[in-house]
């Protein structure tokens, strides 16, 4: 299984440099610079931790075709693998709707599904018809990103729970040939978990993905009512503070993050290996310390 | 004797990657100022990572975008592309807009209505982001809602607008800290005069707005044939608007001639009515030491900067590194 993590949330550019390069020599398989509404255009710096890293493959995004054209997003990546070789794997998904309204972005469920459908196959067929090897995944939650996902070379899965999970991977597992990267986006955090709530950074990553879960999946997984409170919180706030956190229990945000030991870590894969996962890339917060990558080193290293 | 001035080089993005790749290497050694990259509007290497690849290449020339045309962008992608350059490259990012061509802008769906209002409040919307600030702020292309960077501290980008009406010229001489200027030399002795008084008028020193000028230099003496220099020249005529035009004391019936010949068949055809005075009007062509002179004749008119730029022809990289050799000789004499 490949290992990967999230960098470019908060960082300075110095900064991400550093990580990646801990995770480049640690032996991390791949790291995502994330995109919009990270402070840094990712495409950029992506191009310093190429200039910088020597192993690792670099991902770019989450990249939502809803703030770049597909000829745009086309452009870039040529620009990066013309200029830094073969590195280079994209994650194009809708984004965060919240931040995009900010930004002027505002469309239906519908217009921003069709919106990454037609993306997925205008950026793929570019790369191709340029001959660049550059895999073309999809971030994906809900089950009509999950459907489009069969179109690319692989797939995301914002999920943490085991049994999200496999309900996820057990939507795609017909109609995907050999080569499909199936891969798992979970919040992370390698420390001590018995009071969740209290960990801030990790709950508050948990909370956004909760908060995001399509109402589908919320109700096939009875998660609505759990999760009400906390969304009407969020709706009036534009934002995810304490009190939206504390709107859910501790058991339903354990089911968005992974928050535990090295030792639990590697149970995790093992379980997400079995289920056919090929690839997990950490985010938020493990990536946002120095500590938190090289710990992850750690887990992966003693695996 | 002349004034002092820099001389920098000017790419765009539809070149290849072995000409901008040689330019970012030898930039420092050669002494330039400047590197700017013009954005050809979805065309050839992407406009930042473009930039940001030079920035990494390069140790101490200025490197800036000359210029982006801003209705192609989000607003909120051209405040973070300020953040990710000024951090790669530590305070030698330069930030230069422009609205970008209008038939241009056409052919990509997108009309402006009023350009120096739309110019206007993306500078301002971008220094209120970059300053920290959450901003409410709409325009003809931009619509913000309680956004902000989110950043710790602020940030200063220098920005160099990329103009030519006197009301752009203007409000480059209030807002910004630099200016990109393209045109024939009476042109340019106008347009300087303009961003100058505007500037003063802000309360500002006249310095304090850089003036970088940026025509077609076509080095005639390594290779480049004098018949790519006159194709280049009827192409730009035939880009030249009336307003500039009026401005020269040229035979207008040539103007017109050529304006028409490129139209209807190509500047190949537009070059044949192309003569030695246009060639000197439009462009800096000629030998080496012809051309010098003629950068010296801009500085003479308050140009701080002068770009050498496409097309980039013949044996380009000698007649580039002559034309740096030439320049840095006659400083060393003085």
């Amino acid at each position: 299984m490949k290992w990967g993590i999230a960098l470019n949330v908060k960082d300075t550019i110095s900064q991400t440099i550093d990580k990646a390069l801990i995770a480049d020599e640690g032996g991390i398989d791949q790291v995502w610079i994330t995109d919009f509404p990270a402070l840094r255009y990712a495409p950029t710096v992506a191009a310093v931790i190429a200039e910088k890293t020597r192993n690792c493959r670099i991902g770019v995004g989450l990249v939502s075709p809803l703030l770049y054209s597909s000829s745009h997003i086309v452009q870039f990546m040529t620009t990066l693998i013309e200029s830094h070789g073969n590195r280079f794997d994209l994650l194009l998904g809708p984004g965060d709707r919240f931040w995009l309204e900010r930004i002027g972005i505002a469309q239906t469920p519908k217009e921003i599904v069709e919106k990454n459908k037609v993306a997925l196959r205008e950026v793929k067929s570019g790369l191709l018809k340029l001959g660049h090897e550059c895999r073309v995944l999809v971030g994906a939650q809900g089950p009509k990103m999950i459907e489009i996902s069969h179109y690319a070379d692989g797939v995301l899965l914002n999920y943490s729970d085991l049994e999200m999970a496999s309900w996820a991977a057990d939507q795609l597992r017909d109609n995907i040939g050999e080569d499909f990267q199936l891969g798992l986006f979970p919040p992370a955090f390698i420390g001590p978990c018995d009071r969740f709530s209290n960990n801030l950074a990790i709950s508050n990553s948990a909370a956004m993905v909760a908060i995001g879960l399509s109402r589908t999946v919320a109700n096939l997984f009875d998660l609505s009512s759990s999760l009400k409170d906390a969304r009407t919180l969020f709706k009036e706030r534009g934002k995810i503070d304490n009190e939206v956190v504390a709107a859910i229990s501790d058991d339903v945000l354990k089911r968005f993050a992974f928050c535990g030991t090295h030792e639990q870590l590697q149970e995790y894969t093992k379980e997400l290996e079995k289920i056919g996962f090929t690839n997990v890339i950490f985010g938020p917060p493990i990536g946002m310390s120095k500590k938190g990558v090289e710990n992850l080193i750690s887990a992966k290293t003693s695996n | 004797m002349s004034s002092m001035y820099n001389i920098s080089i000017g790419i765009t993005t539809n070149m290849g990657a072995s000409v901008t790749g040689w330019i970012a290497q030898n930039a420092d050694s050669l002494g330039a100022r400047s590197i700017w990259v013009g954005e050809d509007i979805a065309l050839g290497q992407e406009t930042f990572v473009l930039t940001a690849n030079i920035l990494l290449q390069t140790k101490n020339v200025r490197v800036g975008t000359g210029i982006i045309p801003v209705p192609v962008h989000n607003i909120a992608t051209l405040a973070r592309v300020g953040f990710a350059l000024s951090e790669i490259g530590e305070g030698r990012f330069a930030f230069g807009f422009g609205i970008g061509g209008l038939q241009d802008l056409e052919r990509h769906g997108i009309n402006i209505r009023k350009p120096v209002t739309e110019l206007r409040k993306t500078i301002q919307t971008l220094t209120r982001l970059w300053a920290g600030e959450t901003v409410d702020s709409e325009s003809e292309i931009f619509s913000l809602m309680n956004f902000g960077l989110g950043q710790a501290n602020p940030l200063k980008v220098p920005i160099f607008l990329g103009v030519r009406g006197p009301q752009m010229l203007k409000l480059t001489g209030k807002i910004a800290d630099g200016v990109i200027l393209s045109g024939p030399f009476d042109y340019l002795k106008n347009a300087i005069k303009i961003v100058d008084d505007a500037t003063e008028e802000a309360g500002k020193e006249r310095s304090s707005v850089e003036k970088v000028v940026w025509v077609p230099t076509i080095p005639t003496f390594k290779g480049t044939q004098e018949k790519v220099a006159k194709q280049v020249v009827a192409l730009v005529i035939a880009d030249t608007p009336d307003s500039v035009i009026d401005m020269l004391s040229v035979d207008r019936e040539r103007i017109e001639k050529i304006r028409k010949t490129v139209a209807a068949s190509s500047p190949k055809e537009g070059a044949e009515f192309v003569d030695d005075e246009l060639l000197d009007v439009f462009s800096i062509s000629g030998t080496r030491e012809h051309m010098v002179d003629r950068f010296e004749q801009l500085a003479e008119i308050g140009a701080n900067e002068v770009v050498i730029g496409p097309p980039f022809s013949g044996d380009w990289r000698a007649a580039t590194t002559e034309i740096f050799e030439e320049v840095n000789s006659r400083r060393d004499s003085l």
